[in-house]
């Protein structure tokens, strides 16, 4: 038609590989430049110490004197790797359990208050996690808590997210599984075991590895209540590496290599599931 | 105005190396002005199609010419058609007034004050007038409905095509929107392909159907021509409501055997089917409404027993059961025949179908109607 | 529960809505006793430590003071630095987040080859903690470290200089934290219906308008929640200033959790630090209802 705008015409046939061709420049180009920190991180490990002094992207010696020294003399590692593992998983597993028994309860049985409650707890969306941590770290230590594996992992089941996920997903379960259930003279404990749970696994699944990460991750509350070497976790004891191993960026360099191997296995296992789980949060938010 | 020729077009998916045959060598010729619709079962190709000639998607082989231009390689936009998606695909950020002129806006070198006078001309025409600065996801179903029209008809293309438009709406509104488009395209004018599996809406707008499955052409005519005289038992069965009825039968001398029936018909027929088949295993179609019930058995009568009798406003159908075919016949409403009862099958010779159990091919086909089967170009070379 | 705990109820409960009461009470005892011990009593707990001057080791010789805590705040030129660093900081990371985030989904999305290597390179960073990212990039920015290397002019001194500090931890940060903005966008690139580019390429967009007037308007909401959750998440930065610079040089890098951090647990000043906590978290959801508004009126 004689309307068309003739200027567009020219560039007909090599727009869309010029387009292809930036895509895959900008992508791959983010790509690497993003995995130059861990790229740093792994070849100063096996780095010999006579090499520090000038950078280089490929060191001239290579030794894995260090990840031998790590793996079998500093003990403590392991500690903490076992520190962490163990309020990670905990952590998870009490998250799980307390926010499915309180979604379904709030789901699925009638209680007067039940709404009041939802709202209050959807709420504490509000309240940042950290202004909360001096009243809190005083709640701690007159329980006596202090420097003990229930400090980091009581608080950590305190958050809303588990329970307002697991709400939206439990209410859209069509009622009519349960009524049959009820006619079949399950109990209500039954109902939630066998029907609901079962049901759940996928968002189940997705919110215990995204709690088990985020607690495997946190800083700044393990900071303040745990206080001796073998009660650390390992972002905890990375810190202090830093002071003894500071100067000898392979050392440090092979032990922080080491502690996040635990984790990028965990992220290369559920890559995928891990990844969703985070989205999970942006559609609900 | 434009003509659209399709030759020998086929669609190839290769998804991981099981490489599916959507679209299979199809040559068709839309007529300029023409409204023809192109019906099918879901999974038939007859999308594929249309979004071939939308330029959604490539074609693998074979050449579609819009005008005289091949349009193989040209992309979409300057396909100079407009199409009304089965869910409307508006944009839900945009106003109604927005959504229509966008096409506009990108395409041509209208004035904005031209584009906005076409945008509310066309929203007059369309009954949306009062709508232009509402978001789509206010509107009703019908109303988006008229928004999708109208943004075809606001770019007042060459072509227009349609994708199932009005699979969304609910019955009473999917048939008065089927007469505003008729009328539409009428006053336009403009060639109009139209997809659809629903074989009445068909029936009822086209100018010419054609009936689309397993990715090739098993018909092209208007739809009288394909009601009375189709061309294989998959365009019996699959135009027309009810469905044909069908019985497999053998023939022996004139006659035709079932299971429990004999039915003999005339030399010329005999001859007809003899000189297509060679005695192998047939089936006879009758339709619903050339079936008419007696109570007295007699010659080239089929025994039959009343199964169910349903009420459909001033007609009813009949279901009747015989060894091993379920018969479906339309009587007058005041006919309410008792259920359990057996009856007898009559029908005229005129309105016989014969196929051929093994192709499907329709033995009689030009022979049962009066009227010369005018079967178009597109529909001959389709069937090669 | 157990069956121990049915025959408790059959004796509590006499009609069945009563029993119903008690089982969804029992069913949510456990989730309501950790939220109200851990998370509720320590929010009413902080507002009653913020009128006292706390004494750490006897609480109840604690001396009532008051606003006073609250007065100091308005007068206290260390907190307002403090603040003002936070904003700078979450101005410096949050739309550049954004941004790539926006990017990086675009690009994954579009049919390109290796989007698994694609999304573990944007996303691993996201699952390392901040004490490993904090000391590895410390190492980049030291004197023979890669970034160092390439940019010479800075003389190695990122993270020693008052004025590069900040968006050195900045940097840090996006690298650290752009993943969550990645996976969300890509979602919601993903859930944008292809009809509309259909329809879009009908009407004549090319790719850079599809990606204006259909991909970014259709992203909009999760743009907006990434901006608020990225803006009330950043606005906490703690552990980056605490690894990588000890809020140095010369407090540049001191931002509010950080002070928090230090006003409770470095000179135990409870009370006031308690009082600083609740006007963060006033600030807080002040930012975010604003952020709201004023986000969902300019893109309407």
């Amino acid at each position: 038609m004689s309307l068309r705008n003739p200027t567009e015409h020219d560039f007909e046939f090599d727009v869309p590989a010029i387009e292809t061709l930036a895509t895959y420049v900008t992508a791959y180009g983010l790509g690497i430049l993003f995995l130059i920190p861990l790229y740093q991180m792994f070849v100063l490990s096996i780095t010999p110490t006579d090499e520090l002094g000038s950078f280089s992207w490929f060191p001239e010696d290579v030794t894995f004197a260090y990840w031998s020294w790590v793996l079998f003399e500093q003990p403590l590692i392991y500690r903490w790797i076992f520190n962490t593992l163990l309020i990670a998983t905990v952590t998870t597993l009490l998250v799980l359990v307390f926010d499915s028994l309180i979604a379904f309860s709030l789901t699925r049985l009638e209680w007067p208050g039940r709404k009041l409650v939802l709202g209050i707890i959807v709420s504490s969306f509000m309240v940042p996690a950290f202004v909360n941590i001096i009243p809190l770290f005083q709640v701690i230590n007159q329980l006596g808590m202090m420097n003990s594996y229930w400090a980091v992992i009581l608080p950590f089941t305190a958050g809303p997210l588990g329970v307002f996920l697991l709400y939206q997903f439990f209410r859209d379960i069509p009622e009519e599984l349960e009524e049959a259930a009820r006619m079949d003279g399950f109990s209500t404990f039954r109902i939630y075991a066998q029907i609901i749970l079962p049901l759940s696994v996928p968002i189940l699944s997705a919110l215990g590895l995204f709690t088990f990460v985020w607690s495997w991750n946190q800083f700044l509350w393990p900071l303040i209540v745990l206080n001796s070497d073998a009660m650390y976790t390992i972002p905890i004891g990375a810190v202090t590496l830093q002071s003894v191993y500071g100067e000898f960026a392979n050392r440090l360099m092979t032990m922080l290599a080491i502690v996040s191997l635990p984790l990028f296995i965990v992220f290369l296992l559920f890559q995928e599931k891990l990844i969703s789980s985070v989205q999970l949060q942006g559609t609900t938010g | 105005m434009s003509e659209i020729t399709c030759t020998d077009v086929s669609k190839l998916y290769d998804p991981k190396g099981n490489s599916i045959l959507a679209v299979d060598e199809v040559s068709l010729t839309i007529r300029d002005g023409e409204f023809l619709t192109i019906v099918g079962p879901s999974g038939s190709g007859k999308s594929t199609l249309l979004r071939m000639i939308a330029g959604l998607e490539d074609i693998t082989d074979g050449e579609i010419r819009i005008g005289d231009r091949v349009v193989n390689d040209v992309p979409p936009q300057r396909r100079d058609v407009a199409m009304v998606f089965q869910n409307y695909a508006l944009y839900p950020h945009m106003s109604v007034q927005k959504n229509m002129s966008y096409g506009l806006k990108l395409t041509t070198d209208l004035s904005t004050e031209e584009i906005n006078q076409r945008v509310e001309e066309t929203a007059e025409m369309m009954g949306i007038g009062d709508q232009l600065e509402k978001k789509p996801g206010s509107l009703s179903g019908g109303q988006q409905q008229r928004v999708a029209t109208g943004r075809a008809i606001v770019r007042d293309p060459e072509v227009f095509l349609f994708d199932e438009p009005l699979s969304n709406l609910d019955a009473k509104l999917r048939m008065s929107m089927r007469t505003e488009l008729q009328r539409l395209q009428e006053d336009l004018e403009t060639t109009s392909v139209y997809v659809t599996h629903d074989q009445t809406e068909a029936m009822t707008m086209s100018d010419r159907i054609v009936i689309f499955d397993e990715g090739e052409i098993q018909q092209v005519g208007t739809p009288e021509e394909v009601y009375a005289n189709p061309t294989n038992r998959f365009v019996a069965d699959f135009i027309g409501s009810p469905s044909m009825n069908f019985a497999t039968v053998e023939m022996e001398g004139n006659v035709l055997i079932g299971a429990d029936f004999e039915y003999r018909v005339s030399d010329r027929i005999a001859d007809r089917v003899r000189e297509g088949d060679g005695g192998a295993e047939l089936e006879l179609g009758i339709r619903p409404e050339d079936v008419t019930v007696e109570a007295e058995p007699g010659d080239n009568r089929i025994p039959v027993t009343l199964d169910v009798v349903e009420h459909e406003g001033s007609d009813n159908y009949l279901y009747l059961v015989s060894e091993d075919v379920e018969w479906t016949v339309r009587v007058p409403g005041d006919r309410r025949p008792e259920e359990g009862s057996r009856l007898h099958l009559e029908f005229p010779e005129s309105e016989l179908h014969v196929f051929d159990r093994a192709s499907g091919e329709n033995l009689l086909a030009e022979e049962t109607t009066e009227k010369p089967t005018a079967v178009t170009d597109g529909g001959r070379s389709a069937e090669e | 529960m157990s069956t121990s705990d049915h025959r408790l109820l059959d004796r509590l409960g006499g009609d069945y809505v009563d029993r119903e009461t008690i089982e969804g009470l029992l069913f949510a005892a456990p989730y309501l006793i950790v939220f109200v011990v851990f998370l509720a009593v320590p929010l009413v707990y902080g507002l009653y430590m913020s009128f006292f001057e706390w004494n750490f080791l006897n609480p109840d010789q604690s001396e009532f003071v008051g606003l006073e805590n609250y007065r100091t705040i308005i007068a206290d030129g260390r907190f307002h630095t403090a603040l003002l660093q936070t904003f700078y900081f979450v101005f410096l990371t949050v739309p550049a987040m954004t941004v790539l985030g926006v990017v990086m989904a675009l690009g994954v999305n579009r049919g390109i080859k290796g989007t698994r290597f694609l999304q573990f390179a944007y996303f691993v960073p996201y699952v390392t903690t901040v004490s490993i990212v904090g000391l590895l990039w410390v190492q980049m920015y030291g004197a023979n470290g890669v970034f160092t290397q390439y940019t010479a002019w800075l003389f190695g001194r990122v993270l020693s200089d008052t004025s590069l500090a900040m968006p050195g931890l900045a940097l840090t940060t996006v690298w650290w934290q752009v993943g969550f903005f990645f996976a969300i966008l890509l979602a919601a690139r993903q859930s944008v219906p292809e009809h509309l580019y259909e329809a879009a390429k009908l009407d004549g967009a090319g790719t850079i308008r599809m990606t204006w007037d259909i991909t970014i308007p259709q992203m909009k909401n999760s743009i907006i929640f990434c901006v608020i959750a990225g803006t009330i998440l950043q606005f906490q930065v703690f552990g980056q200033p605490f690894v990588m610079t000890d809020g140095g040089p010369a407090g540049s890098t001191e931002t509010a959790v950080f002070y928090l951090y230090e006003l409770g647990f470095r000179t135990f000043d409870l009370g006031y630090g308690a009082a600083v906590g609740y006007v963060i978290m006033v600030i807080l959801i002040a930012i975010s209802l604003v952020n709201y508004y004023v986000i969902e009126e300019t893109v309407n």
